[in-house]
């Protein structure tokens, strides 16, 4: 069943145009991949999808009702949609643990009202939030950082807290734009284990990426993007076998990959 | 905020009250009550600036906004102060909504501009729109009269005690879900808005409740000094503001308190450089900065840091 249904999706900055008719469906509990050289329109699609960026032809339909054309950034988060940046935007001189706690802000109650006046109420759900994001942030094997300041910490732990605050959200559709960029080895190894158990768990991925092996072993379906346009989709070992992909993107030595 | 520092809290107003009772040094009470003004003002622009990041060098024209509705309604208009002081508050608080609502989508040297222009505005205001505010005279406010004895007499008490009661809503609002969003709008606004947090709300939200506050600041100093000129509420005003919240360690309550203390202390102290005083004072204010970047808060905590780096326990601070 489709959970994202992209359809005719066209971006123009002036004259150029970015995205060029592209038609894309995330599945639900798949994780979709998004694939193309530098420049090819990945992310300004992705920006389409996470409303920060209006669209100039096109329809983005989620859950088979709502049309993402016209929304708010902010309210996305709400429909079950979270995303992770290119550039991360953590809030870098609060704690791993205050970055997750300010990512169960829709799930929570308190209103400026009964913060002023320290309500009973505003306590408890203090307390609460705090053990479900520590939670989290054991899942994810960062417990030993959970008081450090999020600019502190490595590239790659950076990523999983984005990635953190980005689950805790509790999204049906979690948009990853490029998770391996800048990882070690085994900091890529470490994230791929994470991405399969969380879609193993429900939750269907939408992801940008450049590397190829990491792709290949997590995605089920990819799309790819060359110049704005859609060149090819299908399962990995399709994808990585067709000619105009191999051309535009993998290069030669690829194909008996 | 937690129960030792509410304690410590409520010990520090009932030291204060009881020393204003026993009239050792009125000279001193006043500096207690200029400490508690200015406490409250940068308490309010701390709420702007320190935890959600947006600069703002007009508060001075909130701060006259509250003194001046305050004195109008009660002197020109015969107005009893119990209504006065909450529609004084009310008017601020939807002046600033007014101008906070199109500027706060400003942001940096802009907003700063954008904030100047209101306080020089509502500077002249105060100075050249006669009928209303007499202007460079001033207007007087008899204390005793508009509020009557019984207030008039415990005023010190009522601005101690509200000074501490802001603190608190200050300290309950930054450990709150209301604090996380506007310092994660402070610290990224995209990111913000990623995990739901619309930034515009909680900006202006921060802008009205700073205005309040200084409203609040500006009805006390009204009745305590009684006599309000525009003078008082320029544009150096609102950079002192801006200043105490620097030195006290922007986005921190206790050392923003500490800062005020300071920032009203100091001019007395240094009473005898007689022209030279601003200049010791911003000697002064350099060296904080150099030596604390992070302002006093900074101070408190570096014996902590100290600790930290002497006995590093095994995961306590992480960074490896």
């Amino acid at each position: 069943m489709a959970l994202l249904e992209i359809t005719g999706l066209v971006k123009k900055f002036g004259g150029l145009t970015a995205v060029d008719h592209v038609d894309l469906i995330a599945e639900k509990q798949k994780i979709t991949g998004l694939i193309g050289p530098n420049g090819a329109g990945k992310t300004t699609l992705f920006n389409m999808v996470g409303c920060t960026l209006p669209v100039t032809e096109g329809k983005i339909v989620f859950d088979g009702r709502l049309d993402l054309t016209k929304m708010a950034p902010h309210k996305l988060v709400y429909e079950g949609i979270t995303r992770t940046f290119q550039i991360e935007k953590l809030f870098k001189k609060m704690s791993v643990l205050e970055n997750i706690m300010a990512a169960y802000y829709p799930h929570t109650r308190t209103n400026l009202a009964s913060a002023i006046l320290g309500l009973p109420i505003v306590k408890r759900e203090e307390l609460e939030v705090r053990a479900k994001a520590i939670e989290l942030v054991e899942e994810f094997g960062l417990g030993s950082i959970l008081n450090v300041l999020a600019g502190n910490l490595s590239t790659g732990q950076q990523r999983l807290v984005e990635i953190m605050r980005a689950v805790a959200g509790k999204p049906k559709l979690l948009m990853l734009d490029e998770p391996a960029a800048g990882l070690n080895t085994i900091e890529t190894e470490n994230l791929l284990i994470h991405l399969r158990k969380l879609n193993e768990n429900g939750l269907s991925l939408l992801i940008i990426e450049h590397n190829m092996k990491f792709m290949m072993r997590l995605a089920d379906y990819i799309y790819v993007l060359n110049f704005g346009k859609l060149i090819a989709k299908g399962n990995p070992s399709e994808v990585c076998n067709d000619a105009e992909v191999v051309k535009a993107y993998l290069g030669k030595e690829y194909r008996h990959a | 905020m937690n129960k030792k520092s509410r304690i410590a809290l409520l010990i520090l107003i009932i030291l204060l009250i009881i020393f204003n009772k026993s009239r050792i040094n009125p000279y001193y009470s006043q500096i207690i009550q200029m400490i508690a003004i200015n406490a409250i003002l940068a308490l309010g622009l701390n709420l702007v600036f320190g935890h959600t990041g947006q600069i703002s060098i007009g508060q001075a024209g909130f701060y006259a906004l509250g003194a001046y509705t305050s004195a109008i309604l009660e002197i020109k208009l015969n107005v009893s102060f119990l209504i006065a002081w909450p529609s004084a508050v009310i008017l601020t608080c939807l002046v600033a909504y007014a101008i906070g609502k199109p500027i706060l989508k400003l942001h940096g040297h802009y907003l700063a501009m954008a904030t100047i222009a209101f306080g020089m505005i509502v500077e002249s205001l105060a100075t050249n729109w006669l009928p209303v505010t007499s202007g460079h005279d001033g207007i007087y406010i008899p204390t005793r009269e508009v509020l009557g004895p019984l207030v008039a007499q415990n005023l010190f008490e009522i601005v101690v005690i509200s000074t501490g009661f802001l603190y608190v809503v200050c300290e309950n609002i930054e450990y709150s879900r209301i604090g996380r969003a506007i310092r994660s709008v402070r610290e990224n606004e995209i990111g913000a808005s990623a995990i739901g947090i619309e930034h515009s709300k909680y900006k202006v939200m921060m802008f009205v409740l700073g205005g309040g506050f200084s409203a609040i600041a500006g009805i006390f100093y009204a009745h305590l000094n009684t006599v309000i000129t525009p003078e008082v509420f320029n544009m150096h005003t609102s950079i002192q503001i801006l200043m105490i919240v620097v030195l006290g360690g922007i986005g921190s309550n206790i050392g923003v308190v500490m800062a005020a203390t300071i920032v009203t202390i100091l001019p007395e102290l240094l009473y005898g450089f007689a022209g030279y005083n601003i200049l010791v004072y911003g000697v002064l204010v350099c060296i904080v900065l150099v030596f604390a970047p992070k302002g006093l808060f900074g101070l408190i905590e570096y014996p902590k840091r100290l600790k930290n780096k002497l006995f590093v326990k095994e995961g306590g601070n992480g960074i490896t």
